[in-house]
């Protein structure tokens, strides 16, 4: 077991491409780490540095702070898990387990208690005979994780190990995996694009774009208080809704009507250097149907009718789509978030505003509703850089902070 | 091993999911021959269609009997005759006599030896090489097409031209390897005329194995090797213990089309030596029997016996097959 230390860590093609640039990155001893963005971000080009089988082009990697970047792969003591899984297609469930301990030429008994051991672990003795081909998905994922967790290495790396797996058995893989991490106390670094399985797995989630570190931290301190407009928008589902702005005299002109501003938030917007263009950012869940919010609460926000798109019930909430007039916000991180999600060529007149509203809302489709909106929770950004505006000494406390 | 296992593929070994082992025997493809025992009578539309299955078979099958299954049956047929277009007038039906005499004949056990020699050799030299060149053009990042072009002309030139440029080669006084190694004219002995002749082979189809053993490469998926370095493995170990059994089925194939092709060596022997010091293979003792001799009898009796002797090379590598297929359940039983 050791720590996982990234300085400046690059990736430069011979072609030119910066696939990773300066990675900055301290894994502590023991801990869960999230590499996560859309495809493209350089997670795994991260993740295969880390590894040794890319190349490191500038800047030092170390693992239990020793100098690995000229380490091959065999050397550095990690386990890998791959999206293929990778196993062996020759050798049995055994074999492939004990393959690693094979290579470190372990005497057979410790081979086999080590295997058996694992085995247990993942529920896969009755599978030990058999070959790869003879197993479900569910079953080779966890051939691959005992493959990995056999050897005990000095940490886990994870490619996208659920990805290939159906929507139930991946939520319950995931909690195989992180019972298993916490059992086990090993560092590991795990890549996924899902923001779900980041929000759910990680001590603390990576976040990528174009090679370059968007920001670090625990989940909740990503969802609540996003450096810029790609985390907001990555991170949550359903996400964070953007809305363009204006600023003026001291107050948001938006398509939900005028919202006040704090003061500290209108000092920093008359100093002068920043836009007046912005992009409002609020969260689904920060919108309550207006009759249900009592007077103490409604203190607190704004309210705003627009007329009913679409309402589906989720059993617990209810997630109402309104139509609401004037452009959609641009910016080239929110085009990006688009395109990973494939919905750049779906576009509908006027924006449309995702809200998360209680169960007991009579809301129905087609109608005018009143929506209350919680302004503590919203958040500014720059539409030119992205910056989260509203965000101070790493918190962010709304557009109404004083 | 059981005929049972042998019908088993590796595709229904796949299908085999826990616990589903005993459910549901394996159904023939829907339109094989098994369905066509039933008694059920066929409706308008299903002989319509069976009819017109055999139309369309019709033309190749003819072709194929036309222009192979005629010509083994004659060949067989000629086998069993005293047959020599010298002596037209003693021609009689003579059973197995004619085997009889090529199999106790000195001749053809040497050509037979020589054969096997060549195969083997050229066979087993060219797996390594192959594997070689394949790496190599499988691996190649710049310049791939001039590499890969480059590694095929010798599988390009026409054998008895190629094999023209190796016999003036080694002619004394003329040739650039002549000169360059020996004193003598190695083409008249045979340990070197031997040499001579499994070099050319080698040299003219090492690009085929080449070529089929990079189709077997380019199965062996990426993440595999990647897993096994990550797993400890060297260079080495990941060639010999993950490359080389994913490839298995591959290397197979390759092994059997050159060692069938090999077996059946003429073209170099016929040029470099014309088998002479005993440098004939069997297909050049049948072809001087047939063709020189004009003895059909004893000549068709050489064929048979070399188609024979394919067969079996054919039979024992299609039965390594049936196991090779890694997690097949063959394999599973062995």
């Amino acid at each position: 077991m050791a720590d996982i230390v990234l300085d400046k860590v690059g990736k430069r093609f011979p072609d030119g491409t910066v696939a990773v640039s300066e990675v900055d990155l301290e894994i502590a001893d023991g801990e869960f780490v999230i590499l996560v963005g859309p495809s493209g971000c350089g997670k795994s080009t991260t993740l295969n540095m880390i590894a040794g089988l890319e190349d490191i082009s500038s800047g030092e990697l170390r693992i239990g702070g020793e100098r690995v970047n000229d380490k091959a792969p065999r050397d550095r003591d990690i386990a890998m898990v791959f999206q293929s899984y990778a196993l062996y297609p020759n050798m049995t469930v055994r074999e492939n387990m004990a393959f690693p301990l094979k290579l470190a030429k372990l005497d057979k008994a410790t081979i086999d208690r080590k295997v058996d051991e694992a085995a247990k672990v993942l529920e896969l003795t009755a599978l030990l005979d058999r070959r790869p081909a003879n197993l479900s998905g569910g079953q080779r994922q966890r051939v691959a994780m005992g493959r990995a967790i056999v050897r005990q290495p000095k940490a886990f790396l994870m490619d996208e190990p659920l990805s290939n797996l159906d929507a139930k058995l991946r939520v319950q893989m995931r909690t195989v995996v992180s019972r298993l991490q916490k059992k086990l106390g090993t560092t590991t670094v795990y890549v996924t694009h899902d923001q779900t399985e980041a929000m759910t797995l990680g001590d603390r989630v990576v976040i990528m774009r174009g090679g370059a570190v968007q920001q670090v931290g625990p989940p909740q301190e990503l969802y609540d208080h996003p450096a810029n407009l790609f985390v907001a928008g990555f991170i949550g589902s359903p996400s964070m809704n953007f809305l363009p702005a204006t600023a003026e005299q001291g107050r948001l002109r938006t398509a939900l009507g005028e919202l006040p501003i704090g003061d500290r938030m209108r000092r920093e917007l008359e100093a002068g250097n920043a836009p007046r263009e912005l992009i409002v950012g609020i969260r689904p869940e920060h919108f309550e149907d207006a009759e249900l919010v009592d007077d103490e609460t409604r203190r607190r926000g704004v309210e705003f009718a627009a007329p009913v798109d679409i309402v589906e019930s989720m059993g617990s909430d209810k997630y109402v789509y309104f139509t609401v007039e004037g452009e959609r916000a641009t910016a080239a991180e929110l085009e990006e978030l688009a395109a990973d999600s494939g919905a750049a060529e779906f576009t509908g007149a006027g924006s449309n505003l995702v809200t998360r509203l209680s169960a007991e809302s009579t809301v129905a489709e087609g109608e005018q509703r009143r929506v209350w909106c919680n302004l503590e929770k919203i958040h500014l950004f720059d539409p030119a850089n992205g910056r989260n505006l509203t965000l101070h000494e790493g918190r962010s406390a709304g557009a109404l902070a004083d | 091993m059981t005929s049972q296992s042998q019908s088993a593929t590796p595709l229904g070994a796949e299908l085999v999911q826990e616990g589903t082992e005993r459910a549901a025997p394996r159904e023939p493809a829907a339109t094989g021959p098994a369905r066509s025992g039933r008694k059920a009578p066929l409706s308008e539309g299903k002989k319509a269609e069976r009819r017109l299955g055999w139309l369309l078979c019709a033309p190749a099958a003819l072709v194929m009997v036309a222009v192979t299954a005629y010509p083994i049956l004659y060949s067989i047929w000629l086998s069993l005759q005293r047959f020599d277009l010298k002596f037209p007038d003693q021609r009689e039906f003579v059973g197995l006599d004619n085997y009889v005499t090529v199999l106790t004949n000195g001749f053809w056990w040497t050509a037979f030896g020589v054969t096997m020699l060549i195969t083997v050799v050229t066979v087993a030299v060219e797996l390594v090489l192959g594997m070689g060149l394949a790496i190599i053009m499988h691996r190649t990042l710049v310049g791939r097409g001039i590499v890969r072009t480059a590694a095929l002309i010798p599988y390009g030139i026409v054998t008895v031209v190629a094999a023209f440029s190796w016999r003036y080669a080694w002619t004394p006084g003329t040739g650039y390897l002549a000169n360059l190694f020996s004193e003598g004219a190695p083409l008249t002995e045979r340990a070197s005329s031997l040499a001579i002749i499994m070099l050319a082979e080698i040299w003219k189809t090492t690009p085929f194995m080449a070529l089929l053993l990079m189709a077997g490469l380019a199965l062996v998926p990426e993440d595999l090797l990647k897993a096994a370095s990550m797993d400890g493995a060297t260079t080495w170990q990941r060639f010999t213990k993950v490359m080389l059994p994913v490839m298995k089925p591959a290397i197979l194939v390759a092994l059997l089309f050159r060692t069938l092709d090999a077996f059946r060596v003429f073209d170099n022997i016929y040029v470099l030596t014309a088998g002479g010091n005993e440098t004939s293979s069997v297909s050049m003792l049948a072809y001087n029997n047939l063709m020189r001799g004009l003895n059909l009898g004893i000549g068709s009796t050489m064929s048979v016996l070399i188609f024979l002797t394919v067969a079996v090379i054919a039979f024992v590598f299609v039965k390594l097959f049936g196991t090779a297929a890694p997690g097949s359940a063959d394999e599973e039983r062995r």
